[in-house]
């Protein structure tokens, strides 16, 4: 992909999840119930492997580092990845860099690799396996 | 490279990428030196149709981002319940395009 357009996307789709964490938390405060967007569950009944990240996250920002891990650990993840990113894409596209779009091109290259993508599989299947016995 | 050759390619590849670049790749493929033939031949290519079957089955998960290579957007997707579902379904429309979209970079760097 195209450094402006990975760029403008990235930087979308986490403005996107902040605007989600807010408005979840929102809810969460108001005591009302919180929306299920997630297709898998509404088909199967069951947790997909990153369910419970948006409590996750929220139960981070509030300094509830127990729950969030109990929540979903890919909560932890997701928060680091939200406060990096886009720091990062706005610094360079401010200083006219492209750090974080080699990075990218990196971790792609990475993840492709036998030695790391197995592990990773293996992790979040466990992961998702504790996230349906949490939920049975 | 032989006309030839680069229809029997391009009859054999065809549905890998879109009918915009099928010029493109062919007047490409005729400046070609014929030693890069097999190169090319042995390059593989991602089936857009198995790209949506994978999306309609595993979109939520971002599997489909993963088989055509853009494991970021993949990892972005799993992380993200798909999206939050939304990215799912925009994707069920997207991926084809993409996968022939990826083809054809792929292509590209065989042929640099």
């Amino acid at each position: 992909m195209q450094k402006k357009k990975l760029y403008f996307f990235i930087l979308g789709f986490a403005l996107t999840g902040y605007a989600w964490v807010a408005g979840n938390h929102y809810l969460l405060q108001a005591d009302r119930p919180t929306f299920n967007v997630c297709l898998f569950r509404m088909a199967t009944g069951l947790p997909c492997p990153s369910c419970g990240t948006t409590h996750s996250v929220i139960s981070i920002s509030n300094g509830n580092f127990k729950a969030a891990l109990n929540e979903n650990i890919l909560g932890y993840l997701a928060a680091l990845l939200l406060l990096v990113i886009p720091v990062w894409i706005v610094g360079d596209l401010v200083l006219r860099k492209e750090s974080f779009y080699t990075f990218y091109g990196q971790m792609e290259g990475y993840l492709r690799k036998k030695w790391i993508a197995y592990p990773a599989i293996i992790l979040i299947l466990v992961n998702w396996a504790w996230n349906i016995y949490k939920t049975l | 490279m032989e006309a030839q050759k680069v229809d029997m390619f391009l009859m054999m590849n065809g549905k890998f990428f879109e009918g915009l670049q099928i010029p493109f790749i062919r007047e490409r493929l005729l400046q070609l030196d014929d030693s890069k033939y097999v190169l090319i031949q042995t390059a593989s290519f991602k089936d857009p149709t198995i790209s949506l079957v994978v999306s309609l089955l595993g979109g939520s998960l971002g599997i489909d981002r993963f088989l055509i290579g853009d494991t970021g957007l993949g990892v972005a997707k799993l992380l993200t319940c798909g999206g939050l579902g939304i990215w799912t379904i925009i994707d069920w429309f997207m991926i084809m395009g993409r996968t022939r979209e990826v083809n054809f970079e792929r292509l590209q760097r065989v042929l640099l």
